[in-house]
């Protein structure tokens, strides 16, 4: 007996132990239709209050939001209590997570039930073109292209300039013709070349050296840095070269260096895809000649004991920690945001560091990665809304240039003042660089890093143009030439022109197209990416094995996916 | 057949207390185990979420089919069972050994202080574990590195750059980490032998050593025996968490796993593809039930143990 029910045990736990390895994403219908039926039952809840006051709901709206712990209140807050005036109407919001994943586990659940959906929904960043496309087919977003184009309906979306307006709506528009969304346009040029180049100066001057302009030159300064011991510790533990591939935003200093060679946006848009020199044709930067030439040299550089390969295994800690190590130990790196060194305007490894421009090449090429900028979609009705004039207006009035400044920067005289009088005595960088002529508006509160009922912290649509957004100052603290740290009108010189004239646009790919090119677009940016990890260190060389690449990246399918987004690119234009 | 019945009911109710006991479990597995098997069926179909499991078009073997002319099939295989078989080797004998020596260790309280040492790092979560691995042996700031620089005045070799060395971090962190725990269950078998038998073979003349061969060995072989079987059963399990942390650029064509390769098919690649993770992960579990049955049908011939 004893014997029969330890055995019944070990059986219960195999069984256990097999199934929780298959059925998992199986798991996850079932999982669907429970939660679904708690969402069901919270609307029930939250509408039956609703229904008592039924004379109000011809001008409500159940606002469905992606919350964001910098707001405290939705309802009791300064923008909801503007647009409910302004508007005459009422908000009710359906608080999402905050999360980027759970925002669309939560998105899909709420689809799955397709009842009792809220009427609009504002989201940031969190839809793929391919999502917004497949929501839209299958009728859970309302088409809004006829809405967009009717100047009575949607006046202050109409009135943006031309310019601007055509790239929205190219955003906007999904493969198969039609607008589900209304987007955020708000562009700058700090966060557009994001793969900023810092050497040491203080290194540079020390041994005699110029900054460094061609990669040949750069060879050089990192042999002497690695060499004569610059940091003056008695330690040959100078990094020539250091960066991190797997991170974001301008670390991934071999995306860096191969721009001297090819241009290539290291991935950060459709899969590393370009196009050819006069724009008609979609290339992969990551097969040509020009990018082979790119990792050589930096595989050269490797070989001397110039660039880490620490590039390829250090995690965010560790490329923080390396950047701020007690005696600065890095020659050249790329970074995008200065929070890789904490309080840089006082960090002392920070301070050593210089801006540098763009390396030119061998061939004479010297680019940095560099996307146009894309608007992000942000604002979607559901096509089940009732009351689909008041979302239309509700949702243009997020285009009204004075709603569009309180979205983003709070409360008039409060968080921000146009007052001339107030704005007449400051500048900023771009006025001092002589790129604009004065400032527009200045901020005078601390409001946005901290929590606050103010405003929804900028989600939802928005216009704002590039001469407003690099116009305004800060009122709390005076502009000071002097501050390191005060970098984005010598980035928008050294850096925002430093790309080919063409650059592909944000492809938007039918439903078919997607799943005909789904493997290589899940595959090749890693393997390529893994493949320069190789070469580079050559763990691969790429004498040898440079065909083999180039036959694997065709046997993931690469011509079939360069194919395909040449007919998404053609069907854009 | 009558009878037999009769006696399984009658033995429920003359035990009914115990049956009521298993109950639990067995409702959970059913909850939980063999009703979200019926979602399988989307390794067969063409999943859509609008169309939901039932509404979604079959397309028989295209998904198993699409997954084995992958360019990277024979990768993920081999590194699955490379790390399976590795770490199965090591890790299951090792805490044997272990438990042996602990129980020839005659010093009492020097025994638990070191069985509780070695049982500390089981608590260690998968993500802190990893974090330590990486932190301990960079060659800069890690203790590795440190060490190595203090006392030869040069920077350590990039250990974690070098994916040929990935599986050895892999196995013998997890040795680290698991021997005090897996050691327990032999400890406690091992406690379970009558020390008559002890008593008997010393004045028969045996040494420590050859009573460690005829009599502590033997009494742990059925435990023994049926802890290979659970982690044959296990064998296409390799910790997905811990490797997936693990991976970096250069150690990727010796850390892709199945399971890892299902999460990033599935989903992190931003492309959805359920259906297609769903038949990995089916082919996974079914090599995983082949293995188990061998190795249970090989346990029962040699010596008589086995789980079914």
């Amino acid at each position: 007996m004893k014997k029969i029910i330890t055995l019944c045990l070990i059986l219960v736990l195999t069984i256990v132990n097999l199934s929780s390895c298959g059925p998992k994403t199986a798991n996850q219908p079932t999982d669907t239709n429970k939660q679904s039926t708690q969402t069901e039952n919270k609307q029930t809840e939250a509408s039956q209050p609703a229904d008592k006051a039924k004379t109000d709901a011809d001008n409500k709206l159940v606002v469905a939001i992606q919350t964001n712990s910098f707001v405290t209140d939705y309802d009791n807050n300064y923008f909801t209590k503007y647009l409910e005036e302004k508007l005459g109407m009422d908000i009710e919001f359906y608080q999402l997570p905050s999360a980027q994943d759970e925002v669309k586990t939560k998105l899909s659940l709420m689809v799955t039930s397709n009842d009792n959906l809220p009427d609009v929904l504002i989201v940031s960043k969190v839809l793929t073109p391919e999502t917004i496309l497949q929501y839209g087919n299958s009728g859970v977003f309302m088409d809004l292209t006829e809405y967009t184009k009717d100047k009575s309906k949607m006046p202050n979306y109409n009135a943006i300039p031309a310019e601007d307006k055509n790239i929205m709506d190219a955003t906007q528009t999904m493969a198969n013709g039609k607008m589900y969304s209304l987007s955020k346009f708000e562009p700058e040029t700090w966060n557009l070349t994001p793969n900023r180049l810092f050497i040491n100066r203080a290194w540079l001057e020390k041994l005699g050296l110029s900054i460094p302009k061609t990669t040949d030159e750069l060879k050089t300064v990192l042999k002497a840095f690695h060499e004569k011991d610059p940091n003056g510790n008695g330690i040959q533990d100078e990094i020539g070269v250091y960066g991190f591939q797997s991170g974001g935003y301008g670390q991934n200093i071999t995306a860096t260096l191969m721009n001297a060679f090819e241009f290539w946006n290291g991935g950060s848009l459709n899969g590393g895809l370009a196009l050819s020199e006069d724009g008609k044709k979609v290339i992969a930067p990551f097969a040509t000649d020009n990018f082979k030439a790119g990792l050589a040299y930096m595989n050269d550089l490797y070989k001397e004991g110039l660039l880490s390969p620490e590039i390829f295994t250090a995690d965010g800690t560790q490329f923080k920690a390396t950047l701020n190590s007690e005696a600065n130990i890095v020659g050249l790196t790329s970074i995008g945001s200065l929070s890789n060194y904490p309080d840089a305007s006082k960090n002392k490894n920070f301070l050593e560091m210089e801006m540098i421009e763009p390396l030119t090449g061998p061939n004479g090429l010297s680019y940095t990665p560099y996307s146009d900028y894309s608007p992000s979609q942000e604002l979607f009705v559901f096509s089940n809304c009732k009351n689909v004039d008041l979302a239309i207006r509700f949702a243009d009035e997020f285009y009204d240039p004075y709603t569009s400044i309180i979205t983003r920067f709070g409360e008039e005289e409060v968080d921000w003042t146009k007052d001339p009088a107030k704005i007449s005595s400051m500048t900023n960088a771009y006025v001092v660089d002589g790129i604009y002529d004065k400032v527009t508006m200045a901020v005078i509160s601390n409001f946005w890093p901290e929590p606050s009922a103010q405003t929804w912290h900028n989600f939802g649509p928005r216009y704002a143009s590039l001469e407003a957004a690099n116009t305004v100052a800060n009122g709390l603290k005076p502009f000071d030439p002097e501050d390191k740290t005060q970098l984005v009108a010598k980035n928008y010189k050294y850096y925002f022109t430093k790309h080919p004239q063409h650059i592909l646009p944000l492809l938007h790919y039918t439903e078919e197209q997607v799943e005909k090119i789904e493997e290589a677009l899940a595959n090749i940016p890693t393997y390529v990416n893994q493949s320069m990890a190789e070469f580079i260190t050559g763990a691969r060389s790429i004498d040898k094995e440079w065909d083999k690449y180039l036959d694997d990246l065709k046997g993931m399918g690469l011509e079939e996916w360069v194919n395909t987004a040449q007919e998404a690119f053609n069907n854009g234009k | 057949m009558n009878t037999k019945q009769h006696s399984l009911t009658r033995r429920i109710k003359l035990r009914w207390q115990l049956y009521l006991m298993l109950l639990l479990p067995l409702i959970y597995i059913i909850i939980f185990a063999y009703v979200p098997m019926g979602g399988l069926v989307i390794a067969f179909k063409k999943y859509s979420v609008n169309l939901g499991i039932w509404g979604s078009p079959w397309v028989g073997f295209q998904n198993f089919i699409k997954f084995f002319s992958s360019y990277k099939f024979e990768n993920i295989i081999r590194n699955t069972l490379t790390l399976s078989l590795y770490s199965l080797a090591v890790s299951f004998p090792i805490p044997i050994i272990f438990a042996l020596m602990l129980n020839s260790m005659l010093n009492e309280k020097y025994k638990k202080t070191i069985q509780t040492v070695t049982y500390i790092p089981y608590f260690i979560s998968t993500v802190v574990m990893v974090g330590l691995i990486l932190q301990v042996l960079n060659n800069r700031s890690g203790i590795y590195g440190s060490l190595y620089t203090l006392f030869t005045g040069k920077t350590a070799f990039n250990i974690l750059a070098d994916g040929k060395l990935f599986k050895h971090i892999y196995v013998w962190s997890g040795v680290w980490q698991g021997t005090g725990y897996s050691a327990i269950i032999y400890i406690a078998a091992l406690a379970g032998v009558d020390q008559s038998l002890h008593e008997v073979a010393t004045i028969d003349g045996a040494n420590r050593f050859q009573r460690l061969i005829y009599i502590d060995i033997p009494a742990i072989l059925p435990t023994a025996s049926i802890m290979l079987i659970l982690a044959v059963g296990n064998i296409m399990n390799v910790g997905f968490e811990k490797v997936l942390l693990m991976q970096n650029n250069l150690n990727l064509n010796y850390s892709e796993i199945i399971s890892t390769y299902v999460y990033k098919v599935g989903l992190a690649s931003g492309i959805n593809d359920f259906s297609l993770s769903t038949a990995i992960s089916m082919f996974n579990s079914v090599i995983n039930f082949i293995l188990l049955s061998i190795a249970n049908w090989g346990s029962k011939k040699l010596n008589g143990n086995g789980i079914f």
